[in-house]
């Protein structure tokens, strides 16, 4: 198949961030406080560890595939039929995905900003809007996301800040109080979220000058890192561990807090306005990664027609997959990690070792 | 049209032919016909009928400046019907033409939609030459280019494009002149039908090539790198390639301090958010997200919407209309009648509606305020565009609130990062992300400090100002 | 063509939304804006009684006039709230039967206050899940507690605010007396070692409010733990926040005086603002008033031999706000008698308050959650018996004032007789 355009390397440290933060910071902060409590945040400098590894193994594959997406590399070490078949298996790994992250996106508006609204509308339009921003290209969305990243960077500094006379260090302590099992078990459930980076495989043939890819992958994960830990640590530091376990979303809680001077306060529902540009383009690359991964392993020369009915079958498998939010968060917190860890790091890491014990390399490596 | 016979020289036979109200009637009474009459030619010259004949009574009959010597007779028709002379000499084939373009036009006057306080007063009119003259009188190089085009099969209009050849992108030329030369309409009346030919997306409501009826705006463009394509018969001229800025830019801010010019700038974005999405997020707000607003304030809207029988989104959507069905009404009529129109309409009527209850007095207020920040827009074009878009924005916050409101300005916004105007994105240089073009984006920068031109746009010779530009006290170090 | 296609399938999809309907939509116009809440027991029931202010607006936000219906305070003028009241098993039992009686739509995004009645309080506080599942009511919103009938002081006439939660959140402003949100209460009740005071509200009638009987007196009414919740029919004529409530494993255990609150602040480390008095050291019978501008509190816990030691470090800096002594304090030695007189007022109180606190074996000052911040091992151990413990414990108070300024004036105001004494008796000194 047959793609052009390519992207700076500034917008693909961009991508990584929007690969892993919109869902990762309102859903995993809660998750993180009830596993780990106030040693959240470590848990999530933990993570850091497994998901460098992840993007270490893109980085090297791209070094030996420069100018090729996740399914050409695929092909060229494993061979066509084995190629073929783990390809497709990736494929439907992104589509499941994007399936939970529509999800994700529906559950929380239904929940926190318009209760009445039925799930569907939400996940139908979002999907709408991705495809339409999808079929314009991996250039476009770059530059879409030139324009949400300073807006989401600018909301979550200004939450913080705001919030900031509220919050309260005596929270974070103690350090580890029940050793490092609790610690190991968020960076676990971390690691799978961080860990979506491996996403970066499927475009890392477009990033253009290619050595620039080093410096966007330690930038992208450093401000994914950050925000997280930042909103995180803040919400702990103003809830406590245990409430922030409770809570379904700390970080919109957050938002809620904010209260300057009986004006400057309420504004909960521009930190939802924003997150959804931020989640918009994070199911906008899956669908995209999706359909452009599909479109290749069937030979197609145009990936666009791809997008339509890709659209239709994540919002269907995001309303049949799980039955409830309760589902949902279950199968995040149980399956998920080690299922996606396999896809993440695993099999990359076999990939990559595979490729050097066979000596393949791409063209111009 | 006019046909003069007479003998050239007394002898040789031929006849004039020129259009009465486009050719200067005066010029060919006064010299060409008393010169013709009047040549010494000497007999053995016509006796060969050789093209090089005519080009001798050229030299030696015509006082003009712009003669030529055209072969067919459709070239003949072309310029007759643009005003030049024709003169036909019994025997041959060909035929000269003389220029004599004189028709009546509008003298230079101060551009309406484009005044500023201070800078040149001058403006484009409807004649092409006195166009090109005035772009010329700004920029006195050999650099500045003309090419000139013929297009409409009828109107068989004049249309320049003039650059300047040593900063302009030759790729941009070429691809002007392709999208020129590929127009096959009957006409061209404005440079509109020509905007709406070469767009790059003609389905989107954004404008995608800038217009202006200042000569010097032109000329600024044109040292930037764009091009400018000028068309007979209208005081428009289009700038390509646009980008998203520039709409919200005015000639303006060049003239003045660059404190005021950078803060009306950002007043001018500030406008065009307010004219695009106020309304919407008011219905938003005051229908989904009641929790937003302060108490006090939340209360006294309650109080003011009891009794009001439209839900928010109706009230708002009639009352936009209504503002628009106003503004269109004062822009069509009279300046006079026009302004009693508004009057009636907006305080009468508004206050008339407020006080039977029929629409909230806060809805008054959001829709005047929208419809006073979308007049702060610089160009009609944009505004147009923000107006409609905020129509759509309403609907949607109707519908789904801020969420409704987040999904189309999503949609607005890749659209807008699709956009591209003959091959430079729309949204550059904010993204694709260019520091260095920032200078000259959401502030201006001092002139001193615009060493270098758009990098898109005028790549080929980026510096446009020798260094250490900044101007400092007396040397001498006297105060 | 495609294209074409993609954009008849997207203009449909949007073309079906508004079939569908406006889900969400609330006009505002037909919300029962509740301004604030109030929670009582019903006696000789499992039942709790929920009330709620609903705003009328055109009373309240002017608007075109139309005829009003009589609020259910008694108040001569028109009131601005209707109050509702209905009994249920849980709030939202409650709430269902409310929206029997209630014309609009409840919206709850805008209570500014919720209070409980006293009999409420001593049931528990699992009513707190509702406040925080529900996604219109606020995490800030600031819980207080009454003696008598939480209804009551929704009755509150309009005076100054109109509206009885603005009239509280106002107070609260002034940064005296005790906050406590939502938030708060759910992070103190879910925390080790702590457990959740709210701020009593006192209904006063018609004659307190004028404020004769000791209303303005040093450190506020002593005897708040007896004064009974209004009078009669009539509706209160005012409100005051004094003193607190103190809750033990969720119940209200006990009350604290106004005193004693102050002192739990100070150990909570809420001191904002506010003003210590004390009498003059040589003349008892005038004062001496210093201004809190910032105050910090540092709590250090110490485990020597299995006995635990609370180190409080109070620091506090101000200015000297009132003096109508007839004393001069300008060099450093005399102020530094007047920091330490003022300290030992402070410390009084935060004794005040901790006595009361190992008297209802409770640790309403978050002091098990300090020692489980340093010693989480040790206060693991003994979190099952930490309230006894807690009684067990020592606290060390230390308190440090810092008189920085002394307002517009330098020296008190003097009769001529005051001027000469204190010249002959030191003629050094700055007076003159």
């Amino acid at each position: 198949m047959r793609l052009d355009g390519y992207i700076s390397a500034r917008q693909a440290t961009l991508f990584i961030w929007f690969t892993i933060l919109p869902t990762a910071i309102l859903f995993l902060p809660q998750m993180l406080a009830k596993k780990s409590q106030q040693d959240a945040w470590l848990a999530i400098i933990l993570a850091a560890l497994p998901a460098l590894a992840v993007s270490a193994c893109v980085y090297l594959l791209s070094r030996r595939f420069p100018r090729q997406t996740l399914w050409q590399m695929l092909e060229f070490i494993l061979g066509r039929p084995l190629g073929r078949f783990f390809g497709f298996l990736y494929v439907w790994f992104f589509l499941h995905l994007n399936a939970v992250v529509v999800r994700q996106f529906g559950e929380f508006l239904t929940t926190a900003v318009m209760t009445e609204t039925p799930l569907l509308v939400f996940a139908v339009t979002i999907t709408a809007v991705s495809i339409y921003a999808a079929r314009n290209g991996l250039e476009v969305l770059a530059r879409a996301m030139e324009f949400i990243m300073p807006l989401m960077v600018f909301f979550m500094m200004a939450v913080l800040f705001l919030t900031a006379p509220e919050m309260s260090g005596r929270h974070l302590l103690p350090l580890m109080s029940r050793g490092w099992h609790p610690v190991l078990q968020g960076a676990f459930l971390a690691a799978g979220w961080l860990g979506e980076v491996v996403l970066l495989a499927a475009i890392v043939g477009f990033i253009n000058p290619p050595e620039g890819l080093r410096s966007s992958i330690l930038f992208g994960l450093a401000g994914t890192l950050f925000f997280l830990a930042a909103v995180t640590i803040g919400s702990i530091m103003i809830f406590g561990a245990a409430e922030t376990g409770r809570l379904s979303f700390p970080a919109y809680s957050l938002a809620r807090q904010v209260s300057i001077g009986e004006f400057l306060e309420r504004i909960e529902v521009l930190f939802m306005a924003i997150w959804v540009g931020g989640v918009f383009i994070k199911i906008t690359i899956l669908l995209y990664v999706t359909a452009t991964g599909l479109g290749t392993l069937v030979g197609l020369t145009d990936y666009r027609p791809l997008l339509l009915p890709l659209g239709a079958l994540t919002v269907a498998l995001s309303v049949w997959l799980h039955e409830d939010v309760t589902h949902l968060t279950n199968y995040i917190l149980r399956v998920w990690p080690s299922w996606s860890l396999i896809w993440e790091m695993f099999l990359p890491a076999l990939f990559l070792l595979l490729s050097l014990i066979l000596d393949k390399k791409g063209e111009g490596a | 049209m006019v046909r003069r016979d007479f003998l050239i020289g007394g002898r040789l036979k031929g006849a004039l032919i020129y259009i009465d109200g486009l050719a200067d009637t005066a010029i060919i009474e006064e010299a060409l016909i008393p010169h013709l009459l009047g040549a010494e030619i000497p007999p053995e010259l016509f006796a060969r009928q050789a093209p090089e004949d005519l080009v001798d009574l050229m030299e030696r009959a015509l006082p003009m400046g712009d003669v030529r010597l055209v072969k067919s007779m459709a070239e003949v028709v072309e310029h007759v019907l643009s005003g030049d002379t024709a003169i036909f000499v019994d025997g041959h084939s060909q035929a000269l033409v003389t220029s004599t373009r004189a028709f009546e036009h509008r003298g230079v006057e101060e551009p309406i939609t484009e005044s500023v306080v201070r800078g040149p007063r001058e403006g484009f009119v409807e004649n092409l030459r006195a166009n090109t003259a005035l772009i010329r009188r700004r920029l006195k190089t050999p650099d500045l280019k003309v090419e000139s085009f013929r297009i409409g099969r009828y109107s068989a209009t004049a249309v320049y494009v003039i650059y300047l050849s040593s900063l302009a992108d030759p790729a941009l030329i070429r691809e002007v002149r392709r999208r020129l030369e590929r127009i096959d309409v009957d006409g061209i009346l404005e440079s509109a039908y020509i905007e709406e030919l070469i767009e790059d997306n003609p389905a989107s409501p954004f404008p995608q090539i800038d217009h202006t009826e200042r000569p010097d705006k032109v000329a600024a463009s044109l040292l930037e790198g764009r091009a400018a394509i000028l068309i007979d018969n209208t005081p428009f001229v289009l700038l390509v390639p646009a980008v998203f800025v520039q709409f919200i830019q005015s000639s303006e801010d060049y003239y003045e301090r660059f404190y005021l010019a950078s803060f009306l700038r950002m007043a001018r974005f500030i406008a065009l958010n307010i004219a695009l999405i106020l309304p919407a997020v008011y219905v938003a707000v005051s229908t989904f997200h009641q929790e937003m607003l302060p108490t006090s304030l939340l209360i006294k809207l309650a109080a003011q919407r009891e009794g009001v029988p439209f839900p928010a989104v109706i009230e708002a959507l009639l009352l936009e209309l209504a503002f628009e069905m106003l503004r269109e009404a004062g822009v069509r009529l009279p300046r006079p009648v026009g302004q009693a129109v508004s009057i009636v309409g907006a305080l009468v009527i508004g206050e008339a509606a407020v006080n039977a209850g029929l629409v909230s007095a806060a809805m008054v207020i959001v829709v005047a305020l929208t419809g006073i920040a979308s007049f702060a827009l610089p160009y009609f074009a944009m505004a147009i565009t923000i107006r409609l878009l905020r129509f759509v924005l309403l609907v949607a916050a109707g519908i789904l609130g801020f969420y409704g409101i987040m999904i189309v300005l999503l949609v607005i916004l890749v659209h807008l990062c699709a956009l591209r105007s003959f091959g430079v994105p729309y949204l550059s240089p904010v993204s694709p992300y260019r520091l260095q073009d920032w200078k000259d984006v959401f502030v201006r920068a001092p002139r001193w400090a615009q060493d270098t031109r758009p990098s898109r746009i005028g790549y080929r010779d980026i510096t446009r100002q020798g260094k250490e530009q900044r101007p400092g006290p007396r040397e001498d170090g006297r105060q | 063509m495609r294209a074409g296609l993609f954009l008849k399938a997207v203009v449909l999809l949007f073309l079906l939304l508004p079939l569908a309907g406006c889900w969400s939509r609330r006009e505002i116009d037909a919300l029962a804006i509740v301004g604030a809440m109030g929670l009582d027991d019903v006696p000789g029931s499992e039942d709790l009684r929920l009330s709620v202010l609903v705003v009328k607006p055109r009373e309240v936000g002017g608007g075109p006039t139309m005829g009003g219906r009589g609020g259910g305070g008694g108040a001569p003028t028109r009131a601005p709230a209707e109050i509702f009241s209905a009994t249920g098993a849980d709030i939202n039992e409650a709430i269902r039967r409310l929206e029997t009686q209630v014309p609009r739509v409840l919206f709850w995004g805008h209570s500014r206050a919720l209070i409980l009645g006293e009999g409420f309080a001593r049931r528990g506080l699992n009513w707190l899940d509702w406040l925080s599942r529900d996604r219109e009511v606020r995490e800030n919103i600031p819980l207080f507690i009454t003696s008598g009938e939480a209804r009551r002081v929704l009755e509150l006439p309009p005076e100054v605010e109109v509206l009885p939660g603005i009239t509280l959140i106002g107070i609260l402003r002034n940064k005296v007396a005790l906050r406590v949100d939502l938030k708060d209460v759910l992070v103190m009740l879910q925390c080790r070692g702590d457990a959740p005071v709210l701020p009593r509200i006192e209904l006063l009638d018609k004659e307190e409010k004028s404020g004769s009987p000791g209303g303005g007196g040093r450190g506020g009414q002593e005897a708040a733990g007896s004064v009974s919740g209004g009078s009669g029919e009539t509706g209160p004529a005012g409100i005051r926040l004094n003193g607190s409530g103190v809750f033990k494993e969720g119940r209200l255990a006990g009350w604290m005086t106004n005193d004693e609150t102050l002192g739990l602040m100070w150990l909570r480390n809420e001191v904002k603002a506010g003003a210590v008095t004390i009498p003059c050291p040589r003349h008892r019978r005038e004062q001496l008033s210093f201004r809190i501008r910032r105050s910090r509190t540092e709590i250090k816990p110490e485990i020597k031999g299995g006995k635990i030691t609370f180190q409080v470090k109070i620091r506090t800096e101000g200015d000297l706000a009132e003096e109508t002594c007839s004393e001069v304090y300008d060099t450093p030695r005399k102020l530094a008698m007047l920091e330490g007189l003022f300290a030992g007022e402070i410390r009084g109180r935060v004794e005040k308050a901790l006595a009361r606190a190992r008297q209802l074996k409770v640790d309403c000052f978050g002091l098990g959650a300090a020692l489980y911040r340093v010693y989480p091992k040790y206060f693991l151990q003994v979190a099952e018996r930490w309230d006894e413990e807690f009684t067990r414990a020592e606290v060390k108070v230390q308190v440090k004032v810092d008189l920085r300024r002394t307002g517009m004036n330098v020296y008190p105001i003097q009769s001529q007789k005051v001027l000469e004494r204190s010249a002959t008796k030191k003629p050094s000194s700055g007076a003159r």
